[in-house]
């Protein structure tokens, strides 16, 4: 066993991605974004067409990393207390008491299938527990164990009847990864290994406990000045007002990224920094998170709502305008 | 250690850093200067201030300050350590590796070694900076631009000094006037400034003759042409020409004359002392030796005597015009009858008008010289910058008159930069005035010259030979019986020295070859001259040709 943390971690993670990548095929991207995401401690929104593997690859990690996993199907019947918990009457030495029964969401790896199919009662109550870590029942506060994380899913397509997350609470999620369908070799494989006698499953590589020193020591990455400097900088750049806002945030933009998409920008730069073996933050570890960690923070005027303008564009324009260093060359 | 060891690689950096910005910048610096060079020369062409030798010092100069400065400015540039380090990790693809120590070390200071984050980060940082070769990684280029640029105006310069060469001539004429005039602004001041000390002439005579030249002083400090130049000294010159000519030219030789005569009495003569500074010259001394002569002290013979002296030197002065003249005889005639008063007012009038005389002549010889002098300058002047000639005149004699070729080099040419025998241009004006003080002229060539004898020195020698620098009283001339060759009207010359008499020979000939019509020199060429004055007086003669045709009319002054 290798003494140095750092490279225990490098170890770690790349066991998890490795282990990962025997059930799941391809989309290496998604399962480091999410992977990026746990170690930071943040939650995902994952948005794919049914059929994509998203539940089969957070069972997966939850396997691999030996957390607690449980399955919330969000439908518009869904209430609150089917989440969080109720209380219940028992029986208990003779006497009618009630007693506390704990919802799905006491877990560590939650995955709210169609969260946007649940009304938004429904869906306050998890993003209560989202933020909190903790829910509240009866005037009774109940904390969720550690590490907790939330996996919820959307479907882009299907969105009548549903209920939109709004950018309050989408804010709350670290990441936004868009899975895409796979391509033809991807999906040949996902055939063979899907349809055959054997089903594969994941062994576990990390504890809960090692999840939580990895995500400890995440935070711990230390970022130069400058680079501080332009993730603070590329964040004022996605307000319409900022002063390197780039013409498309100025004309579709009514409101950019908050400063959680900053704290999501700088802890997802580290622990790709970390994973990539790294003692410090670069800026391409920044590219790497960026549109994960902002694409579902920025709010889009009318304009940009009737263009169908994609925020991906928007932060890719948003990239190129603020340089990460002040004009000059070397050499 | 592994601090100093990350430091010493960054002063490496730094240090290629700054050589390859030196060398970069220099080239613009060369491509701004050659830049400047081009603008430069072309504003200093356009006026005509700029000689060959100076327009390439120019372009050299400008270029190669602009390289040394620009170079030497990026090399000694202080540049920021962390900033250059953040901009190394880019460049050598090292992920903020090295600036992230950097700004660990600015922000916590030596604690940042020996804790955890620290002592890895930096361990990394410098195990990638290691890998590190910048010539390697960045390789260095010339910037395109800059180099076509430099090019480009190089050769601009390159074609700017091949095509300015008739510019850079002009220039080098127009420095030639300015300094010919520069000069001649300071002789001009030098001749004032005698005047001005003269004790023989009189305020009113200084006033008169500082006047013109304070004119042409003044003309010449406005002066931006040669021709401006000349003609302002041209016209100062006839100013003073003219105060030369309110002289007698009879007077001066019949006053000499006088004092011979008066010079003549036996020892103690009264007028003996008078006689012999007249004979000489010195009016003044004349004049006052004859206002302190008193003839109450005579006895009747001496009177007598001294009457018929009187009367001689009165009747050679009176023949001349001079006012001295009548009033020496009127002394005569009062001494012979014995009335010593009347003789005594007449000699009184008579040493008045010797002084009178004497101060014209001293103003005419003042009068001479400056003109002279002014003479020259304009020859000076018109001569400027002009390239050399061959210096060969064209003889007006029949051919062996070498003197006057030589001299006066007609054909336009620059005889101060022909060889020439140097005869100065005051010499015939100096005979006229029959002062015999010296000649105005310095004789001074701007070429290679064999120096003659001073202008006017000594009398010149009747009967002599051609080359001895004397003349003859007359001589063989081609006299032309048809202007511009046959077909042209005729020209009617006074001849064998009758007034109004026909040329003699009335044979066609073309010019330049020698005609059969034989006329006194003397007599000819007072009509030559009054034709050149004529010419002179309208402009129909270039103004850099007048000094030349003056000095040549002038030396064939008998």
């Amino acid at each position: 066993m290798n003494d140095d943390p750092l490279e225990r971690f490098h170890d770690d993670t790349q066991a998890i991605e490795a282990e990962v990548g025997r059930v799941i095929v391809g989309q290496k991207e998604v399962v480091r974004l999410v992977l990026v995401s746990i170690l930071a401690g943040g939650h995902v929104l994952l948005e794919g067409v049914p059929g994509l593997g998203k539940t089969l690859l957070i069972r997966t990690l939850s396997q691999a990393l030996d957390l607690k996993f449980s399955r919330i199907q969000f439908t518009p019947d869904l209430m609150p207390a089917d989440i969080v918990g109720t209380e219940i009457l028992v029986d208990q030495d003779g006497r009618r008491q009630f007693r506390f029964q704990p919802g799905p969401i006491f877990a560590n790896l939650v995955l709210a299938d169609e969260i946007n199919r649940a009304t938004p009662k429904t869906q306050s109550a998890l993003l209560e527990a989202m933020q909190e870590h903790s829910v509240t029942v009866a005037e009774k506060t109940y904390t969720l164990d550690e590490p907790f994380f939330v996996l919820a899913t959307q479907n882009p397509l299907e969105m009548e009847g549903t209920y939109p997350l709004p950018e309050a609470q989408l804010d709350r999620f670290f990441f936004k990864v868009l899975i895409q369908f796979p391509a033809a070799d991807d999906l040949a494989q996902i055939l063979n290994r899907t349809t055959g006698a054997e089903a594969s499953s994941a062994r576990q590589v990390v504890s809960a406990a090692r999840m939580l020193e990895m995500r400890e020591l995440v935070r711990q990455v230390p970022v130069a000045s400058h680079v501080t400097d332009w993730i603070a900088r590329l964040i004022v750049a996605t307000h319409p007002e900022g002063r390197e806002a780039p013409p498309l945030v100025k004309r579709f933009v009514r409101y950019g990224a908050s400063p959680r998409g900053g704290q999501a920008l700088m802890l997802g730069a580290k622990a790709t920094a970390l994973l990539a073996g790294r003692y410090n933050v670069a800026f391409e570890d920044v590219n790497e998170v960026l549109p994960a960690a902002l694409r579902h923070r920025l709010l889009l005027n009318f304009e940009g709502l009737a263009e169908g303008v994609d925020t991906d564009e928007v932060l890719a324009e948003v990239v190129a305008q603020v340089e990460p260093l002040k004009a000059g060359t070397v050499g | 250690m592994e601090w100093d060891e990350l430091n010493s690689i960054l002063d490496g950096w730094l240090r290629w850093h700054q050589q390859r910005q030196a060398v970069r910048w220099g080239l613009r610096g060369l491509a701004a200067g050659l830049g400047a060079a081009v603008l430069a020369a072309l504003f200093l062409l356009s006026r005509r201030l700029l000689l060959s030798v100076e327009f390439w010092m120019l372009a050299g100069g400008l270029a190669l300050a602009g390289l040394f400065l620009a170079g030497a400015t990026a090399l000694l540039w202080r540049r920021d350590r962390l900033g250059l380090a953040r901009r190394f990790d880019r460049a050598f693809g090292l992920r903020e590796r090295v600036s992230t120590a950097l700004d660990l070390h600015h922000v916590s200071g030596d604690d940042s070694n020996g804790t955890f984050w620290g002592d890895r980060q930096l361990a990394d940082a410098l195990a990638a900076a290691k890998q590190v070769e910048p010539w390697r990684v960045r390789p260095f280029r010339l910037e395109g631009r800059t180099l076509a640029a430099v090019l480009c105006l190089a050769l601009i310069l390159a074609a700017l000094g091949y095509v300015s060469q008739p510019v850079f001539l002009e220039a080098q004429s127009a420095r030639a006037v300015a300094g010919a005039i520069a000069a001649e602004k300071e002789q001009v001041a030098n001749l004032i400034e005698e005047i001005q000390k003269a004790r023989e002439l009189s305020p009113e005579q200084k006033a008169a003759l500082t006047q013109a030249l304070k004119e042409a002083q003044q003309r010449l400090q406005d002066a931006r042409t040669r021709e401006q130049a000349v003609t302002a000294l041209g016209e100062a010159e006839a100013k003073l020409r003219e105060l030369t000519g309110r002289v007698n030219p009879e007077e001066a030789q019949a006053l000499k004359t006088a004092g011979e005569q008066l010079a003549q009495g036996p020892d103690g003569s009264p007028f003996k002392e008078a006689g012999q500074a007249l004979a000489n010259g010195d009016t003044a001394k004349a004049a006052q030796s004859l206002r302190q002569l008193d003839p109450g002290s005579l006895t009747p013979g001496q009177r007598k005597q001294l009457a018929d002296q009187l009367n001689q030197a009165g009747q050679t002065l009176s023949q001349s015009g001079s006012a001295a003249g009548q009033a020496l005889r009127q002394a005569a005639n009062f001494l012979a009858q014995g009335n010593t008063t009347a003789a005594q007012q007449a000699l009184q009038q008579a040493s008045q008008a010797i002084q009178q005389s004497g101060k014209q002549a001293a103003l005419n010889q003042a009068a001479g010289q400056a003109a002279n002098q002014l003479q020259q300058g304009q020859a000076a002047i018109a001569q400027a910058g002009q390239p050399a000639a061959s210096g060969q005149g064209t003889a007006q004699g029949s051919g062996n008159d070498q003197n006057q070729a030589n001299t006066n080099g007609a054909g336009g040419g620059s005889t101060n930069q022909a060889s020439s025998n140097g005869t100065g241009s005051g010499s015939t004006n100096q005979k006229n005035q029959g002062q015999g003080g010296g000649g105005a002229g310095k004789g001074e060539g701007n070429g290679t010259t064999n120096p003659g004898g001073e202008a006017g020195s000594g009398q010149i020698a009747q009967n002599n030979s051609p080359g001895d620098g004397g003349e003859k009283s007359s001589e063989q001339i081609y006299a032309p019986q048809r202007l511009s060759g046959e077909g042209g009207p005729a020209v009617n010359l006074p001849g064998s020295g009758q007034p109004g008499g026909q040329v003699v020979g009335q044979q066609p000939s073309a010019s330049g070859q020698p005609g059969v019509s034989q006329v006194p020199y003397t007599d000819v060429l007072p009509s030559y001259a009054e034709t050149v004055r004529r010419a002179m007086d309208h402009d129909e003669i270039p103004a850099y040709l007048l000094p030349v045709i003056r000095e040549y009319f002038s030396s064939l002054q008998p």
